[in-house]
């Protein structure tokens, strides 16, 4: 039979006293697609790593259509026919989409840049993943979906034998994940073997010829993935069974409205949308990317600006520009971008946690910072939503799982005890364990009065957790769901409506 | 696909710093009647291009997210070279000339191996270069001023087809700095370095070498720069260059370099050097008081930044993030 | 299980900063001069390179304020000269009914509030205007060396005796300016470490946007870094011109911003904002006037003191870049 493109044999890695990838052993055939799941944590990216060449294995071998495959370094996994699409998009915005796709090899005549050869090589490579845009175009202008497609465009170049995708669909549209699923279909036919790292299971199992489930670094089970199933996924990758993935609704007495904003609109951005947000009230926000979800949340919270439009706490008019009066009148909102806006990277669990709350620690007349009574609180935190740590007043939070950190946020505002939260994207890059967590924080929250706005690119999350959905499109309030009515086709509907008028 | 959303090929970052500028035309035009003409143009040129010169090589190293504090010292430094070889070692003009750009390139290379290998800041880096540049330089003096023969000043007052030399050189600089930005493999990778050094990595890029090529470009820049300012003056004073830098990253910045790295062009530092001297030819046109002078600059340029940073607020909105060097 | 997450060490050197490492750098200093220029432990000169270290740790303090929160001051040798032309303009024109000694207790004031006013008027501009603190303090640098130049018509003012008694004077035997040096660094020390203000100074430089979240004043945080700044140049202004006699435009030159910075960044504290305690600066301050002190000592030209100070901050800078990497 034909040999496999890609074999790994006991590949090791140790970061330390940490063993992230134990005796891990696979193969991919040409024209394969093979998913790779697991929880934050569990080795997939560090895998992937040392297939592309960013690090190097302790341990073991690999073979690269049975040759012997041992890159030092990104650039000769390249040259050897590996090519590696990473989840933080490595495009340069200061460039041209040209520009980009060449970089490492740029066309030269006479030292200079050859623009003519420059171009016809980008809408060659445009081409391959149907992008239709003018290569001369600065990468800044393009949405993070086109970004992504040129990521790929860009690994498809250099005809690799072996594609590894991690977490591709992450900055996807609907009609983008969709090219992506036929653009898959194509290389394998192409014969190229396929590595796919998704935390969207039922993507993966969709799509992927096979699966491996990795955890805790090691091999759990690898088979054709029409022999797993969700239920059957989730133990394996987490080590014990869930009954549901959220959790079970409790009828709860919705109070008179918290939050209500009217006729928000920015040009180009958010159309004039009103919603109102009950005590109690989990209330969903979907749409397609790009739809104005994130900007309306952050929008209502104060962070950005606003062409027109009113926001009221609990009847009271919120100022327009202040996050500062939003938090004061107990408004919460935790961004999308985690790392850039939600943490202090360097700074400790304990000091994360305490930075909405430092008033009620700190005792006049001179302002005094009390320490203990913030660990004190932070160690309670901890505890209530299991976050694995070491020291909240020592170690720093960039050192937690993506999982672990999203608590951190989260607990920043239960310490503040916020009666509104703004939540976008909460479970993005979080762990299944984790996420359960944070399901059920979200749920106590609301039982406790508090009002949520979840945003989530998830329909299966909405539906599981919201009582009601609104559906953004194109930046107005397309339509709105009561829980009797949740169905993931007309929600989806909804999502494309306005979309189709705009783009036929 | 998409609809046709703002889609800019250039950014017009120095359009609101250009209105200001021609505002100042206007109004010192009206106010001295010997500004606006041909030959105060070719002044102004002839006096801004040491620190148009100087600017344009910051500006390579301002990509790279980077700063050479050291630039002024190193324009004392290769002056000094050149003031040696040619009164005490009696070296003729022609020869000595490569040596101090060589020496420029040299003080360059150093400053972009300690910034690469050391992994410092170029702001702590090219501060500590500073003060040995110009120590080596005063060592070299004795501290005393150098007279020039006046083939120097011939290479200041000189004109080919009636355009001053100084200008030529200028003009030389500015359009072999423009192609190595835009139409070189190098000066591409500049600005993805600037970008994102990671990202810049992980792509493969020579990220070390590109680096400090940009700071052997500054220091060449540095000696030319200098080269022209000691031909002006025929001499090699012990201050030649003393905070010069500061004018120089100042007008790259009014001319749209971003301190942060990855934004900037070659004619944006020309404008800003430009803009700066033009204010300060105008004040000597209208016969301003000298102390002045640096009252009048520090107000100027706070404008143009402040009308720069309202005009950038427009366009991207989330950039609340504010840090120095 | 926490299998992401490194164990914590007793004594992490990560946290322990610059500081620890420029005290075994001034340890080394001192040990190798000690052979040569023994009077370098001598009271005489223990006592000047005290003076020269408080001046340059008040100022380094200052810009530490600001560049914890992501900024840096320029204009400091500028608004030190102003400030000290302040107060030698109040008292020039003295109010002939007060004493002597309100007289002092008024240029006090005025050359410390020129400071603050100066410091609020860029933190204005870098806070609310959202300038880059790079220009803006350049600007300044600009603006206030000129009017200062051109308000004294480059003239020199004397200072009256009683005040510059100030500089001299010593209760309990300790020079009054190491006194108020003291002060400063116990204030500094607890306003960073123990109060609101310093929490909020650390979060708005480590990242504004998170700051801003969370729902603290990071604007009126930023600016007043700049007003602590100015009255640090202030404080020094008071100093200098005591120490002088006299107040003019060329009160000081501008190398001592870049001994001032250069100490800062020795002794911690980062460019890009965050991070930096008082002790580190205190021990880059001791350790950028110690190499001043033991370059005058060993009767180098001025030229050579140049070379020399570069070089030492350059095999600072390397000696941490190898520690980075070695813990790495």
């Amino acid at each position: 039979m034909s040999t496999p493109t890609l074999e790994l044999a006991g590949i090791e890695k140790r970061f330390g006293e940490h063993r992230a990838v134990r005796a891990v052993s696979l193969a991919c055939e040409p024209g394969e697609i093979l998913g790779l799941v697991g929880e934050n944590g569990a080795g997939k990216s560090t895998l992937l790593n040392i297939i592309g060449g960013v690090l190097r294995a302790d341990a073991g071998a690999m073979r690269l259509a049975g040759q012997s495959y041992a890159p030092s370094n990104a650039a000769s996994a390249l040259a050897a026919g590996v090519a590696f699409v990473h989840q933080e998009l490595n495009l340069f915005a200061n460039l041209s989409v040209a520009e980009n796709l060449s970089l490492s090899a740029l066309p030269t005549r006479g030292g200079l840049i050859c623009r003519r050869r420059m171009r016809e090589r980008a809408a060659e490579a445009l081409c391959a993943v149907e992008l239709n845009l003018d290569p001369t175009l600065p990468v800044a202008s393009l949405s993070p979906g086109e970004r992504q497609l040129v990521e790929i465009a860009k690994a498809l170049m250099s005809r690799p034998r072996v594609l590894l995708l991690d977490e591709p669909t992450s900055s996807l549209t609907e009609r983008e994940t969709q090219l992506l699923t036929e653009l898959m279909q194509r290389w394998k036919r192409e014969g190229i073997a396929v590595v796919y790292v998704s935390h969207q299971l039922e993507h993966v199992l969709r799509h992927c010829d096979r699966l491996v489930v990795l955890r805790d670094g090691a091999v759990q089970a690898v088979g054709a993935a029409r022999e797993f199933d969700i239920a059957r996924l989730i133990p394996l990758m987490v080590g014990r069974s869930l009954d549901h993935q959220f959790p079970p609704r409790t009828p709860r007495r919705m109070g008179p409205p918290v939050l209500e904003a009217r006729g928000l609109s920015r040009a180009g951005v958010v159309r004039n949308v009103s919603l109102q947000l009950r005590q109690g009230e989990i209330l969903g926000i979907a749409g397609l990317m790009g739809a104005g979800r994130s900007e309306l949340a952050r929008m209502i919270f104060g962070l950005d600006a606003r062409d027109a439009g009113e926001v009221f706490i609990g009847g009271q008019r919120l100022p327009p520009r202040s996050p500062r009066a939003s938090v004061a009148r107990g408004l919460a909102f935790a961004s999308e971008d985690r790392r850039h806006e939600g943490l202090l990277l360097d700074a400790t669990i304990a000091d994360n946690m305490s930075l909405a709350s430092l008033e009620r620690f700190a005792t006049s007349p001179l302002r005094r910072i009390d320490h203990q009574r913030i660990a004190a609180a932070a160690d309670e935190l901890v505890s209530r939503l299991s976050i694995s740590c070491r020291d909240v007043r020592r170690q720093a939070v960039r050192t937690l799982s993506g999982g672990n950190q999203q608590k951190v946020v989260l607990a920043r505002w239960l310490m503040r005890d916020a009666q509104v939260l703004l939540l976008d994207e909460p479970t993005r890059g979080v762990d299944v364990g984790s996420r359960q967590h944070v399901y059920e924080l979200i749920r106590q929250a609301a039982a406790r009065g508090a009002g949520v706005l979840l945003i989530s690119s998830e329909i299966e999350e909405l539906l599981g957790m919201c009582d009601r959905i609104l559906v953004l499109s194109a930046g107005a309030v397309q339509a709105e769901f009561e829980r009797e009515d949740f169905n993931r086709d007309t929600l989806m509907a909804a999502a494309f409506a306005a979309v189709r008028g705009r783009y036929s | 696909m998409k609809p046709p959303t703002q889609r800019g090929h250039f950014p017009w970052r120095w359009s609101a710093p250009g209105l200001l500028y021609l505002a100042i035309v206007i109004g010192f035009s009206i106010a001295a009647p010997a500004f606006p003409s041909i030959e105060n143009a070719l002044n102004i040129l002839v006096q801004m291009t040491p620190v148009a010169i100087g600017s344009l090589g910051m500006t390579f190293v301002l990509l790279t997210a980077g700063i050479d504090l050291s630039v002024g010292a190193v324009m004392f430094l290769t002056a000094a070279v050149g003031g040696a070889l040619v009164v005490s070692s009696g070296w003729p003009v022609a020869a000595a000339v490569p040596m101090m750009l060589l020496a420029g390139a040299a003080a360059g290379c150093a400053n972009g191996c300690l910034v690469t290998r050391l992994g410092a800041s170029a702001f702590i880096v090219t501060l500590a270069t500073m003060f040995v540049a110009r120590g080596a330089g005063l060592w070299i003096t004795q501290t005393r001023a150098i007279n020039l023969p006046d083939v120097f000043r011939g290479l200041a007052t000189g004109r080919l087809g009636g355009v001053p030399l100084p200008v030529l050189v200028l003009i030389l600089a500015f359009v072999s700095a423009h192609i190595l930005l835009t139409r070189t493999p190098f000066g591409r990778r500049l600005y993805a370095i600037g970008y994102s050094r990671d990202a810049a990595q992980t792509a493969g890029l020579p990220v070390g070498r590109t680096i400090c090529l940009a700071y052997v470009i500054s220091g060449i820049c540095a000696a030319l720069a200098g080269t022209v300012q000691v031909s002006q003056l025929a001499a090699v004073s012990p201050n030649l260059g003393q905070g010069i830098e500061l004018e120089m990253i100042a007008a790259a910045v009014l001319g749209g370099t971003s301190l942060f790295g990855g934004r900037g062009t070659a004619a944006g530092a020309i404008l800003g050097a430009a803009f700066v001297q033009t204010v300060r030819n105008g004040l000597n046109l209208i016969d301003a008081d000298p102390f002045i002078y640096p009252i009048v600059s520090g107000v100027i340029i706070l404008l143009a930044v402040l009308i720069d940073s309202w005009q950038q607020r427009r366009e991207s909105p989330r950039r609340t993030h504010m840090s120095a060097a | 299980m926490d299998r992401d997450v490194p164990p914590v060490k007793r004594f992490d050197w990560r946290r322990a900063g610059s500081q620890a490492r420029a005290v075994p750098l001034i340890a080394l200093l001192i040990a190798c001069l000690l052979p040569w220029r023994p009077e370098i432990l001598s009271l005489y000169n223990l006592e000047s390179l005290a003076l020269a270290i408080a001046l340059l740790f008040v100022l380094a303090m200052g810009q530490s304020f600001v560049m914890i929160s992501g900024g840096i001051d320029l204009s400091q040798p500028a608004v030190i000269s102003a400030c000290g032309v302040a107060g030698a303009f109040c008292f020039a024109a003295p109010d002939p009914s007060a004493g002597a000694g309100s007289s002092v207790v008024l240029g006090l004031t005025v050359m410390l509030c020129t400071g603050i006013v100066v410091g609020a008027a860029q933190g204005l501009a870098v806070a609310y205007l959202r300038l880059p603190p790079l220009l803006v303090s350049l600007a300044t640098l600009m603006v206030v060396g000129g009017g200062t130049l051109w308000a004294t018509q480059s003239n020199r003012y004397e200072l009256p005796g009683e005040f510059t008694r100030i500089w001299y004077a010593r209760p309990a035997g300790v020079p009054i300016p190491l006194l108020i040096v003291a002060a400063v660094a116990v204030v500094a020390h607890f306003a960073l470490a123990h109060t609101l203000f310093g929490r909020r100074l650390y979060a708005v430089g480590q990242n504004a946007t998170v700051a801003r979240i969370a729902g603290l004043p990071v604007e009126r945080t930023i600016a007043s870094s700049y007003v602590v700044c100015g009255f640090c140049s202030g404080l020094a202004g008071v100093f200098y011109s005591a120490r002088l006699y006299t107040a003019s435009a060329e009160l000081v030159e501008n190398d001592v911003l870049l001994d001032c910075i250069a100490a800062a960044v020795i002794g911690g504290v980062s460019l890009s904002g965050g991070k930096g305690k008082v002790t580190g600066v205190l021990a880059g301050a001791v350790f950028v006037a110690l190499v001043g002190n033991a370059l005058n000592l060993l009767g180098l030209r001025y030229w050579h003191v140049l070379i020399a100070k570069g070089t030492v901050i350059l095999l600072a800078v390397a000696l941490d870049a190898a520690g980075r990497s070695r813990r790495a």
